[in-house]
């Protein structure tokens, strides 16, 4: 009972309704960020006051494939005009997939006060509510990086110790069931694909849709709890969830961590790194085989 | 070209010239020709228009800066 | 004639650098460098084509004269289709949500006699707030007489202000037509409102007697544009464009922002005018607002627009520096002083509260146009008497 107290407060502390996004426009304090990343949605409209960020470009390194570093994460931050004691606030289409990996990175390096608007940009759409249509110029932020916690990330050796037993931990994989079960290589029209079909071995399947409503809102605590307890994740064991790219993996991370209270990791490598890996087993209930076609 | 009577109506804004030269055609004219000297294109045109209300013929011309207009009953 | 081309390059040039400048300044920044060149260009459209609201009205009145009637009907009808694209983008659901800036306002009594007071005082001067600015740009002495006793008629009108708060304004419905009829039917509404009223004007009046004579071609389609004087639907539709793209990218069109706030830290040092004003953050219009910045963005508009006036009256010819007689200036200064005050009741004058409000579909505009087609028509017959 206190659990559930505890573990509603914790929700209550890192999501916000649109309704209260749409009260707070102007206060001064608060930093609303949009993370899209169908081209031209964050253009045609967007939260008023809402900056823009383009998570291709800016919050994973274009060269090297990594996270964006803590300095240019910094800067990103401050000529969007946050500051360590502003109230950020991420919303993104896609079922705020994109916005659940920049939640990541902000709580990685250490900003305390960020909150995600429940329900994302599709909420926000289907309430049609008010849209800016000007790009807001804020002054310049203070926003410094002054601790980074990357336990919050798994690597592939990381997921490879667990899958060899030489560490405790459960996977959860976030993809369609075609996916985890290797019928299909990616969605298709994908264009990140892998060589190899199926998934890490013993990884549990609960796709992410299941987390969340018809309108883009999570499900309550209480019915998320028995979702993932259903699959055999209970909290018990250290969780590391994956996706194909990293980004629905986010939005799992950010139910099991934020609403659960789970002690869980982002393999931001994904499938996409996993897949490709050589010597890595994995587990391919379908027998597909690539072909290169 | 007519020298005088001439009513100059530069420097006013829109409107008050308009009555100041209609007042002229209607009591001091005494149905001869007179002109107006003026320097706002738009008010020249008004004035062609009251001409018209009156049953006057109106041309319109530049006159170094400024413009004449020229009233004769038709 | 060098000389003046010479001038007007000068002064291009001069707004041009400025916006360069403002586009990458700390204080001011992109917005800003649109707003200067958004009023320029209204000053030199205004200018051109002489935009005039006083004219829409005392023309019709005098002289059965059409053409700025026709002009402001074409503006509106222009601006309101203009708003319809981006408030369609801006806000989907117009039942349930305001736009954040347009100037929607209370609806009430103030409205009536402000744009009474207003509509008398643009006769009795000879010009509105935009005109005398578009008129200062072209020389003429009798601009700042108006504009200075406007800025006495805001503090008369300060001292009045909370009583019209208390009495009309804090309790005044908001009607916005979209919110009760849709886009669509706000739109079919307001458009055939705007239809009728041109038909009513294009059967009574009679147009202008043809000119003689007049040149065709492409020169003389740019001697047209520069040098002679647009026709007044041309002025509208350009009227009407700017009022869209300034809408779009930084707040509804308005002109008196900074002559009510300047007013009103001068009435305050000098200590005539009270303080607090009541309610007046929450209004929307045209309110006196300072920024941290030297240069409010309704100064750098109004500022660009007197350039861009004069720029286009310089190409033309038509800067002169006009001397009136001294019942002129006595006229401007009586029709100035009821231009602020009625400005001040109604938060904005025939830019800010009838342009904005009618193009963004709302009531209060209507209502601000109807005091005004009273008080120009009470100031037409006043001029008679004084003529």
């Amino acid at each position: 009972m206190a659990l559930s107290l505890i573990l509603a407060a914790l929700a209550q502390d890192a999501l916000v309704s649109t309704d209260w996004v749409f009260q707070n426009l102007q206060n001064p304090k608060v930093r609303v960020v949009e993370v899209s990343v169908d081209p031209g949605v964050y253009e045609k409209g967007h939260v008023q006051g809402a900056v823009g960020w383009k998570w291709h470009s800016e919050l994973c390194n274009p060269v090297n494939r990594d996270i964006v570093s803590p300095e240019a994460f910094e800067k990103l931050c401050q000529s969007a005009g946050i500051s360590n004691d502003s109230t950020v606030v991420l919303y993104g289409d896609l079922n705020n997939w994109f916005a659940c990996w920049a939640y990541w990175m902000f709580t990685m390096y250490g900003h305390k006060d960020v909150k995600l608007m429940n329900g994302g940009r599709k909420k926000w759409e289907l309430e049609k509510r008010p849209m800016d249509l000007n790009v807001p110029s804020h002054p310049a932020g203070k926003f410094k990086v002054t601790s980074t916690n990357l336990a919050l990330r798994a690597r592939l050796w990381d997921v490879l110790k667990v899958v060899e037993k030489k560490e405790p931990g459960v996977l959860v994989d976030v993809r369609s069931p075609d996916e985890h079960t290797g019928k299909v290589f990616a969605p298709p029209g994908i264009q990140e694909l892998s060589i190899r079909a199926g998934c890490v071995p013993g990884a549990r399947n609960i796709p992410w849709s299941k987390t969340v409503n018809e309108d883009g809102t999570f499900k309550s605590v209480e019915e998320l709890k028995k979702l993932y307890a259903e699959a055999g994740v209970d909290g018990t064991a250290p969780v590391i969830a994956y996706c194909r790219i990293g980004e629905r993996s986010s939005h799992t991370w950010f139910v099991l961590k934020m609403l659960l209270g789970f002690d869980v990791r982002n393999y931001d490598g994904s499938w996409t790194e996993y897949g490709n890996a050589v010597g890595v087993p994995i587990e391919n209930k379908t027998g597909t085989i690539w072909t290169g076609k | 070209m007519i020298e005088a009577p001439v009513v100059d109506i530069r420097g006013e804004p829109c409107g008050m010239p308009i009555l100041r030269v209609e007042d002229f055609l209607l009591k001091e004219s005494g149905g001869r020709p007179f002109a107006v000297l003026g320097d706002h294109e738009q008010t020249m045109d008004q004035l062609r228009l009251l001409a018209a209300r009156h049953g006057w013929s109106c041309e319109v011309a530049r006159d170094g800066a400024d413009w004449r207009a020229e009233f004769r009953p038709a | 004639m060098m000389i003046r081309y010479a001038a007007a390059a000068v002064l291009a040039a001069a707004l041009v650098l400025a916006a360069a400048r403002l586009h990458g300044h700390e204080s001011y920044g992109r917005a800003a460098s649109f707003t200067l060149l958004a009023g320029a260009a209204f000053g030199f459209a205004i200018q051109r084509s002489r935009f005039c609201f006083t004219a829409a009205f005392r023309d019709l009145y005098l002289l059965r004269d059409r053409r700025m009637a026709l002009g402001t009907l074409a503006a509106l009808a222009s601006g309101s289709v203009g708003y319809l694209v981006v408030l369609g983008a801006q806000l989907p659901d117009p039942s349930r949500y305001l736009p954040p800036t347009a100037h929607i306002a209370p609806s009430g009594l103030h409205l009536v006699l402000g744009g009474a007071a207003f509509g008398t005082g643009m006769v009795l001067a000879g010009g509105c707030i935009s005109g005398s600015l578009y008129r200062l740009g072209e020389g003429s002495l009798v601009a700042p007489v108006t504009l200075g006793a406007a800025a006495a008629g805001y503090g008369l009108a300060f001292w009045t202000w909370d009583w019209f708060y208390l009495k009309m304004i804090a309790e005044g419905p908001v009607v916005w037509l979209p919110r009760s009829l849709g886009y669509a039917g706000a739109a079919a509404a307001q458009l055939a409102a705007l239809a009728l009223l041109a038909g009513l004007v294009l059967w009574k009046c009679p147009g202008l007697p043809p000119r003689p004579g007049a040149p065709v071609g492409p020169r003389a389609a740019l001697r047209r544009a520069l040098v002679d004087g647009w026709p007044s639907w041309m002025g509208g539709l350009a009227v009407g464009a700017i009022a869209t793209f300034v809408f779009l990218r930084t707040s509804p069109l308005g002109v008196t922002s900074e002559l009510s706030r300047v007013s009103h830290e001068i009435g305050k040092a000098l200590g005539i005018v009270p303080v607090e004003l009541q309610g007046l953050g929450k209004l929307p219009g045209c309110r006196p607002a300072a920024t941290g910045a030297a240069f409010t963005p309704n100064a750098i508009f109004v500022l660009a627009l007197v350039g861009g006036s004069a720029v286009a009256a310089l190409l033309a010819g038509e800067f002169k520096v006009r001397v009136g007689r001294p019942r002129t200036f006595a006229m401007a200064a009586a029709g100035g002083l009821l231009l602020g005050f009625g400005a001040m009741i109604s938060l904005g004058c025939t830019v800010g509260t009838m342009l904005s409000g009618i193009m963004a579909f709302s009531l209060s505009g209507w209502l601000f146009a109807a005091g005004l087609a009273g008080g120009a028509w009470a100031g037409t017959k006043l001029m008679r008497k004084l003529a």
